[in-house]
């Protein structure tokens, strides 16, 4: 599915701020995978992500998506293939336009003609749909400007379009991490439905331990640029938040 | 009743022009500054193609070169990472010796024949020229609100708003910057050519503090207009740019010089954007 090998990543090379952010290395993603990743502030999570995305480019290393080279693929051409939700409940919208804009111009990624009409009526009763699953009532709100929605609404937008078109694989930076405890266990279990019901390998950064054990199938664990726990099913099943403290204790 | 008309006709041709500022200040969210010498680089090109008798040719090839100075910026922003409002700047200054080179190296040319006229012949009113631009300006705004419902200007509006989101939507962010700034100084040249053909010459500095009386424009007219739909919001750039002109028209009437009319372009747009802001925070206080 995903196969990352050696990315290597130094910040301000050459100069007195130089910093190794990810140390050689390697992940292998399965289909199917749903992969949580703890650890430290700085411990290159994010970067990781960045490296995947194409927000940043690696200082040798490659990647290959579903047998695809794409170590040098643009960043919006990636994301024909790639979603991404972050913290920010803000960055995934744009607040001036309503919901449909919004939904119909997600709904355009990877296979865009630009000449077609912004909005297609057909369209609208998926939508509206995908919209109903969440209970949040947003499929009534079509016509309103995103930036009149709550963060939690935007957040919960923000994964329907990032998986209208259900991506190739998922990426979610600590997407709950800006939500009230209710609303981020609403998103944390939408995510999780549309993950499994349209077979979506997904990676999850997370800071709250209990949420990186109840969910996914796997686990790795970061520190100083480099994955230093890979835990399995299995092996995740039986660990204890108390266990994955310990560990943050010591590689930490 | 002609100082109305006169008005009128002006105004008309400086809301084509706000059009384009609308396009890059309101829709991209960029401060474009190119728009002052994009805006002369439409007169000399229409005022050079008039001399050689190619009325309708020049307004074409205005709409080009405007389209090229947008690209031009667009290309420096986005790729040449320079900051939006000095990028335009860099343009506009570097647009200035073309437009010297495109006028034959002369700060001004005057027009024996021009579109207006040829119209004016053909339908003896005192009305005609009014008519003719309001038809330039009914085909601008067509144009824009067909663009608009398309995808494509569906992303140009996102680019503006947020463009993270745009490019996790796979949109190239870079070419909706530049696509949005060439059309929107594309629509200034146009306007900067019917300006020439309207008053039958051209001048060096025409497209000074154009930029400002496009804000002027836009802002003014959000006062009394405003609304989310995009066919309003271009009405409400006309109507600003309407009232904008009849306020300096009643300022001339009153006394003032033309040569203070760039001074009161400032203090009014100056007065729309903070006198609000002032008279919520007294409220609030």
């Amino acid at each position: 599915m995903l196969r990352m090998e050696n990315a290597h990543v130094v910040f301000h090379p050459q100069t007195d701020n130089e910093r190794v952010a990810l140390h050689d290395v390697d992940l292998h993603l399965k289909k199917d995978d749903f992969l949580c990743i703890v650890g430290g502030n700085g411990a290159g999570k994010t970067t990781l992500m960045n490296v995947i995305s194409g927000t940043i480019k690696a200082q040798h290393g490659t990647l290959f998506l579903e047998d695809e080279d794409i170590t040098n693929m643009a960043e919006h051409r990636r994301c024909a293939m790639i979603g991404r939700i972050f913290q920010d409940p803000l960055k995934g919208t744009a607040p001036h336009l309503t919901v449909l804009e919004n939904l119909s111009l997600a709904y355009g990624r990877g296979r865009r003609s630009y000449f077609q009409k912004a909005v297609h009526k057909q369209d609208i009763a998926y939508f509206k749909e995908r919209l109903a699953a969440l209970g949040l009532g947003l499929e009534d709100r079509l016509d309103n400007e995103v930036g009149l929605l709550s963060g939690g609404q935007r957040q919960a937008l923000t994964l329907i379009m990032a998986t209208l078109i259900p991506p190739k694989l998922l990426l979610l930076d600590e997407h709950t991490a800006a939500l009230d405890p209710k609303t981020a266990e609403r998103i944390m279990q939408e995510t999780e439905r549309i993950i499994s019901a349209y077979h979506i390998p997904a990676m999850m950064i997370t800071h709250n331990l209990s949420q990186a054990l109840r969910y996914g199938n796997r686990l790795l664990v970061m520190k100083d640029g480099s994955i230093i726990k890979d835990m399995g099913q299995q092996e995740k099943e039986r660990l204890t938040i108390a266990e994955l403290m310990h560990d943050y204790e010591i590689f930490s | 009743m002609t100082a109305l008309l006169g008005a009128c006709e002006l105004g008309l041709l400086m809301a084509v022009m706000s059009l384009g500022v609308f396009l890059s200040f309101r829709i991209l969210n960029v401060p474009d500054l190119t728009i002052d010498g994009s805006f002369t680089t439409g007169c000399a090109v229409s005022a050079v193609c008039s001399g050689m008798q190619m009325h309708a040719f020049g307004l074409g090839m205005a709409v080009l070169c405007g389209a090229l100075a947008g690209l031009i910026t667009g290309i420096l922003q986005t790729k040449g990472k320079i900051q939006p409002i000095l990028a335009g700047i860099l343009t506009m200054t570097g647009l200035y010796s073309i437009n010297l080179r495109i006028m034959g190296s002369k700060p001004n040319l005057f027009l024996e024949n021009t579109l207006f006229l040829q119209i004016k012949e053909l339908f003896p009113s005192s009305y005609s020229e009014l008519i003719l631009i309001l038809v330039f300006l009914l085909v601008v705004i067509g144009i824009l609100v067909l663009f608009f419902t398309t995808q494509l200007g569906l992303a140009l509006r996102a680019t503006g708003d947020n463009e993270a989101m745009v490019k996790a939507s796979s949109i190239n962010s870079d070419a909706m910057i530049i696509l949005g700034l060439s059309l929107a100084n594309a629509i200034v040249a146009f306007s900067g050519a019917l300006f020439v053909q309207y008053q039958g010459f051209s001048d060096i500095n025409s497209g000074t503090g154009m930029m400002v009386i496009g804000l002027a424009s836009v802002i003014v007219g959000e006062v009394f207009l405003t609304s989310r739909r995009l066919p309003v919001r271009f009405l409400s750039v006309v109507c600003g740019a309407l009232l904008y002109r009849f306020i300096l028209t009643f300022a001339l009437q009153l006394g003032l010089e033309a040569n203070d009319m760039k001074l009161l372009s400032a203090v009014l747009v100056i007065a729309a954007i903070s006198f609000p802001h002032m008279l919520r925070r007294r409220y609030h206080a």
